[in-house]
Parts: C-alpha cells; sequence; structure tokens
C-alpha cells in the first residue's frame, strides 16, 4: 500500500513536470522565433517615442568607434534610420554619453532633413529622448536642455559653460557631447544615403586627416584691399584646431580682377596658415570658385612644400599671369594678417616677453608616482625679451573615484632661473570631468601658491590635482636640469 | 449545513468584501514595488490574473489525481509553469512591461494569493467555481494594486503617463498636478514614488477600510440587537 502511495505520487509529479516542461518548451520556441523574426523590424521604445508612428529601421552596419567629445567618450550604440517609404529621411540615433555621476546617462535622439557641413551648426534635432538611472531628479536639467535644443530656445553651438544651467551641470554637458556626436554622424550619413558625396567644408579639405574641428572668428572684421593687380577680401577667419592640438588660421577669400577682355574675373579660396609671427607657414588652400587660367596653382602648390616663397617674384609660364598676380597679393595680404595677429599657445602664455619658440630635440620623459603615471612627450625653447623658457607637453593617467582611468594632457610654461622657477602659464589640451584643479593651478601662475606648498589639497579633485602636480614637480626639475644645459 | 455559495458571491466576494490585499492583506510585497506607475500596476495585476486563474484551473482539474502527500510540490509546479508562460509572453510580446516589473513577475511563484487560492479553494471545488475564485481573486488584486498606483503616480509625478509600458497605445501624459511640457509648475511629492510613498499610501488605504468595515460591522451589530429586542417586546406583548 505504501510502495502503490510513492508510486502514485512520483508518476503524478512526474506526469505534472513533463506536462509543463512541454508547454514551457514549445511557448518558448514561439517566442524565440517570434523575437527573431521580429528583432530587426522594431524599433526599441526609446527610437520610436522620437516620432511615434513612423517607420525606424535599424542600420546594421558596424557603429562608429566611441568618440572623444568636450567633457566624455561618446558611443553610439544604435542607429535607426527614419523610412519614408524606401527613402530615408533621417537618422535617430541611441548614445551612451558616459558616467556624469555614478549611473550612465544614455539618450536617443533624432535628426531628420538634408544637411551639409556648410549648414551643420544649424541643424538642430528634431525629438531628444533622455533616458536616465540613479536619483530621482537627476535627469531634470538634462531633460529641459533636450527640450530647449529641440525648441531651438538654446544653441548647441556657444560655449557649454554658457548652454548649462545650473543644478547636473556634468549631465548636461556630457549631454550636449552627445547630441554634437550624433550630428556630427548624421552629416556624413544622411549624405552617403542620399547618394551625394560628403561634403566637407575647405578647411577639412586642406587639413584632411589631421583636421578636427575650426570655427568662425565671430570678432573678425572683414579686409578688402586693393592693389596694382586686383581688389580682394579676407571675407572670414576660421580658428582651427587639428588632431595634434595644433591651432591654426584659415581665411576665405574673394580675388577680383580684370582679364585681358576687360571682364572682371572673381576666385574665391580658403586659405590655411600655422606656425608663429616669424615664420609662418602655409598650409594649403581649397578653391571654391575657379576661373579658367589654373597655373597658379601651381605656385600655390610649391609654396606649400616650401619650394617657393611667399614673396618671391616667380616669372609664371605663359598664361594665368595675372591670375597668378591676384593670387599671390591675396594670399600675402592673409599671411601679413596671420603674423600681425597670430598668437601661438606659448605666445599667448608668455605674452610680451615672447620672442620665438623653437622645439627642442627632447626623449620622452616618462614616470609614475602613487598618485599617477605621466608622460612628458614634448619640450619647446621659447626665447624671451627677458631670457629664456622651456614649455612641455605631457599626458597625464591616474585612477578616478570610480576606478576608472582618466587621461589629461596640458601644456605647461616655465621661466624663472634654478631658485626661482615659475609656473607662466598652462593649456589644458584634452580635458577631464574634474576641473577644480584648474583653480589651484591658476594661483601657481599668479604666485598666490608654489608647487612646494602642500596646502594644496582642496575639496574635490584631489586625485586629479596630485596627478598634475606631480607631473609638474617633473617638469620644473627637467626645467632646472635644462638650464645647465 | 453549510450551503454552497453562489457562483456570482465566489466571483464577486475577491473583488470587494474578501480582497485579497485590502481585506486580507496579502501580496502587499508587489502592491508596494509596482505601483509606482499605473500602467505597470495594471500590467502587474493582469499578468497576476492569468496565473491565478489557469493555475486555479488545472489544480481544481486535477485535485482527484494529485495525492495528499505531494500536493504542494504540483501546486508549485503547476504555478510556476503558469508564471514562466507570462514571463515567455510578456518578455517577448510587452519587453517594457516586463522590464518594468522585474523580478517581481518571477516572484509570482511564491505568492501567498495563489498559493493560498489553490490550497484553500481549487483543491476542493469544481473547475468552473475555481475558474470564478482565480478570476475574481486576480481582477480584485489588479484594481487594488491599481487604486495604489494611481494615487502614488498622481501625488508622485503629478502626471499620469500612458503608453510607455502598454506600447501599442500612443504615449501621452495628463499634467494633472503639473503644467504642460515645459513648464516648470508641479505639485508633485517625490515622496509618494518612493517605498515610504507606497507604505503610506497602503497603510491609510487599510485604516480606510478597516474604518468603513467597523462602521458596517457595528450598524449591523445594533440592527441585529434591534430586532433581537423587537422581537423580545413581540414576544412579551403576546404573552400578555
Amino acid at each position: 500500500m505504501i510502495k502503490n502511495t510513492y508510486i502514485r505520487c512520483a508518476l503524478v509529479l512526474g506526469c505534472i513536470c513533463v506536462g509543463s516542461a512541454a508547454l514551457i518548451g514549445g511557448l518558448h520556441y514561439v517566442t524565440e522565433s517570434y523575437k527573431a523574426t521580429h528583432k530587426s523590424t522594431k524599433a526599441p521604445a526609446e527610437i520610436q517615442d522620437l516620432k511615434p508612428g513612423a517607420t525606424f529601421e535599424e542600420v546594421t552596419t558596424p557603429m562608429p568607434a566611441p568618440i572623444m567629445g568636450d567633457n566624455t567618450k561618446v558611443t553610439i550604440t544604435a542607429i535607426y534610420a527614419l523610412k519614408d517609404g524606401n527613402k530615408t529621411t533621417g537618422y535617430a540615433y541611441m548614445l551612451n554619453c558616459g558616467k556624469p555621476v555614478k549611473t550612465e546617462l544614455t539618450c536617443s535622439v533624432l535628426f531628420e532633413g538634408a544637411a551639409t557641413e556648410a549648414t551643420k551648426n544649424s541643424l538642430k534635432p528634431t525629438a531628444v529622448n533622455v533616458i536616465v538611472g540613479g536619483d530621482a531628479g537627476y535627469d531634470t536639467n538634462v531633460i529641459k536642455l533636450g527640450e530647449s535644443i529641440v525648441a531651438g530656445t538654446v544653441d548647441i553651438n556657444k560655449n557649454q559653460s554658457e548652454i548649462v544651467m545650473s543644478g547636473g551641470t556634468n549631465s548636461q554637458k556630457f549631454f550636449l557631447d552627445g547630441v554634437k556626436v550624433a550630428r556630427n554622424d548624421y552629416v556624413n550619413r544622411i549624405n552617403g544615403t542620399s547618394g551625394e558625396p560628403v561634403k566637407k567644408t575647405p578647411v577639412e579639405d586642406i587639413y584632411g586627416e589631421s583636421y578636427k574641428s575650426s570655427v568662425e572668428n565671430t570678432t573678425f572684421t572683414k579686409l578688402e584691399a586693393t592693389t596694382s593687380h586686383c581688389t580682394y577680401e579676407i571675407t572670414k577667419l576660421y580658428t582651427v584646431t587639428l588632431k595634434d592640438s595644433t591651432t591654426t588660421w584659415a581665411y576665405d577669400g574673394i580675388i577680383n580682377w580684370v582679364d585681358p577682355e576687360g571682364e572682371t574675373d572673381t576666385l574665391k579660396l580658403t586659405a590655411a596658415f600655422s606656425g608663429n609671427k616669424s615664420d609662418v607657414k602655409f598650409d594649403g588652400y581649397k578653391v571654391t570658385q575657379n576661373v579658367s587660367y589654373s597655373q597658379y596653382k601651381s605656385w600655390l602648390d610649391a609654396v606649400k612644400t616650401g619650394e617657393k616663397s611667399i614673396d618671391g617674384d616667380d616669372i609664371i609660364e605663359a598664361g594665368g599671369t595675372m591670375t597668378l598676380n591676384a593670387v599671390k597679393d591675396a594670399i600675402r595680404g592673409m599671411r601679413d594678417h596671420f603674423a600681425a595677429n597670430y598668437k601661438t599657445v606659448l605666445e599667448g602664455m608668455y605674452g610680451e616677453s615672447y620672442v620665438s619658440e623653437s622645439v627642442d630635440t627632447f626623449t620622452t620623459l616618462e614616470g609614475t608616482t602613487s598618485h599617477c603615471s605621466y608622460k612628458i612627450t614634448k619640450r619647446y625653447s621659447v626665447a624671451l625679451t627677458t631670457g629664456s623658457g622651456k614649455a612641455y607637453e605631457a599626458t597625464v593617467s591616474f585612477q578616478d573615484p570610480e576606478d576608472e582611468t582618466d587621461t589629461t594632457k596640458f601644456i605647461a610654461a616655465f621661466s624663472g632661473d634654478a631658485s626661482n622657477v615659475k609656473l607662466v602659464g598652462y593649456k589644458i589640451t584634452q580635458k577631464i570631468n574634474f576641473e577644480q584643479y584648474t583653480s589651484w593651478i591658476d594661483k601657481l601662475t599668479s604666485g598666490e601658491k608654489t608647487l612646494d606648498d602642500t596646502d594644496y589639497v582642496g575639496t574635490g579633485a584631489t586625485m586629479s590635482l596630485n596627478a598634475v602636480r606631480d607631473t609638474l614637480l617633473a617638469m620644473r626639475a627637467d626645467y632646472i636640469a635644462s638650464l645647465g644645459e | 449545513m453549510d450551503q454552497k455559495p453562489s457562483k456570482l458571491k465566489v466571483f464577486l466576494d475577491p473583488l470587494c468584501k474578501a480582497n485579497p490585499l485590502f481585506v486580507m492583506i496579502l501580496g502587499t510585497c508587489p502592491a508596494l514595488a509596482v505601483t509606482t506607475s499605473l500602467e505597470s500596476a495594471i500590467g502587474m495585476g493582469l499578468l497576476f490574473t492569468f496565473v491565478v486563474f489557469c493555475s486555479n484551473l488545472i489544480i481544481s482539474l486535477l485535485r482527484k489525481v494529485i495525492p495528499e502527500e505531494v500536493r504542494t510540490p504540483c501546486y508549485i509546479v503547476v504555478i510556476a509553469t503558469f508564471v514562466t508562460v507570462v514571463k515567455l509572453l510578456s518578455s517577448t510580446f510587452l519587453p517594457e512591461l516586463y522590464s518594468s516589473l522585474g523580478v517581481f513577475v518571477s516572484l509570482l511563484v511564491v505568492n501567498c494569493i495563489v498559493l493560498g487560492r489553490a490550497e484553500a479553494f481549487a483543491s476542493q471545488n469544481t473547475v468552473v467555481d475555481s475558474m470564478l475564485d482565480g478570476l475574481g481573486n486576480g481582477l480584485g488584486y489588479t484594481w487594488a494594486i491599481a487604486a495604489i498606483a494611481l494615487v502614488r503616480e498622481v501625488l508622485g509625478t503629478g502626471t499620469l503617463t500612458f503608453g510607455k509600458v502598454f506600447t501599442f497605445i500612443p504615449k501621452f501624459t495628463l499634467p494633472i498636478l503639473s503644467g504642460y511640457s515645459g513648464s516648470d509648475f508641479s505639485m508633485a511629492i517625490p515622496l509618494f514614488k518612493s517605498s515610504a510613498g507606497g507604505f503610506l499610501v497602503l497603510g491609510i488605504a487599510l485604516a480606510i477600510i478597516a474604518a468603513v468595515n467597523n462602521e458596517k460591522e457595528r450598524k449591523a451589530k445594533e440592527k441585529a440587537r434591534a430586532e433581537k429586542a423587537a422581537a423580545a417586546a413581540a414576544a412579551k406583548g403576546g404573552n400578555n
């Protein structure tokens, strides 16, 4: 009897288990098939919310590599094409903008319509969806900022500190980085999709792979001049940042002259210059409106490679002499403006006493301290009216409070003698999230504090401050050693 | 001899008089956890209804087959099966609902209401009665947590949002205690979005229901006493 009961219990339980397993197995097969069928066609809610009812199709090409913005590394995690029939009319992006606090900031943005590099700055997202974790209220200002950008009341091209609201500033800055990264990708992608070549700005064309960004100098006043060969206008000035953090200038010019047939010819070009006032380099040009005589281009190419001088009175081969002379005059006018107004980073730091600078033959200095590891990669010798100075470029890596490795890059300039070394100035070329240490460096440059002071630890950013201080100490040691060379 | 309750009573009692949450005070854990938004609460309630309805049905069907000695493991296996079914279906067809409910879908396996109805009702009653009991308990629990969620979402966010979890309906937000999008005006009290707010709302609801029930009970007693007195007076008059 007891045996029978055991058998019955096992049998019933076994049957129920088998029935359950069969039901679950069957359903699992059905749901997996459904997911596989619908996975590529259905956009997630974060994307669909951007334009309810619209058709989004996931772009399956590999995602772009994470891109470093002004404040954070932005990862595009997914891209969806906005479809109108077979036509792509926009792209929606899912972005991970890193961790402004302890939780990640993710958002989705939608861009629509035509855009080129030239019109990029006027392009704004048509919808934004901020998705963040963390405590309630943490994302309030990011959401508000997103709404303002979409409404057009906030211009993301402005300096970030002018845009962000008080409260959650890091989150807002990280978000702005994300929107800009998506916008850059959108401009390239929408042009590629429409079958048109990707339109680059003339400055981008000139610098090619080394180009990072450029911004028009809005304080520049148009220059006009009339020479014996032409009249020219220098209409715009751009400050260009290259990937190696070098800053150069580029000019838009319009040149007019009367050709042998008595007609006025117009040539438009963009020309870029770098270097310093005593050694101006012609980096290249891009003609945006040509004329029938193109011989002047060989002269420009020769100047670019250094074969010919901007100031040389070269006799040109037959034809195009008038054009060449007109172009020469305009290029010289741009060069003169550059020489008179451009200040190198070091010139800005040393001010009136700056005379010239040169890059030293220098072996990279590497070190590891209890706070960081650093690499001092470049050293400049700077001639001053009051003597000389040295400037250094360095990369510093350290562990932040969230146990992630942060890397900052900066240039620091020194002067003075061994007993009184002065930090003349600095420039951060790769920012990190912790900016409080800059107020400490400002005190060093103003003489309010010295590198040897030990009361430097303020509230916040102690780790970054210590890391930068260790690097500055290594620079100073090298500077003192170099004084004896 | 006990009279068997009518089918209507079997269905209606859990909706009101024997509500699993407000009267029996069962299933309070998910009631606090998923009631931050009305949509999540309704979703949870519907999934719960499905599980309790199906498990009651199967357990009632098998009640004469399942040996007494292994009834609890059998019930658990049946309930776990339907919870797994619910998980698979919701993660496939309503992924936003599934992710918003999190672990509380899986925890339905050990939900005291589901197990309680299986043990106390389905194992002793007919299939139809068990189905009605399951449906009544499911819907009773659904409206109870939906009511709590309604209060918490309105007070906690100042708005009511739809379409976020049930993505098949267009997303829209009703600004009840706040201004429209872009306006800073809001009378929301974030406390109600937190666990403390959940306890507060549930506590107040239970207090109100207890007060109402006490009042009803008092009136019933008074009525019974009055009837008894009237009957006694009538009897006395008759004797005279």
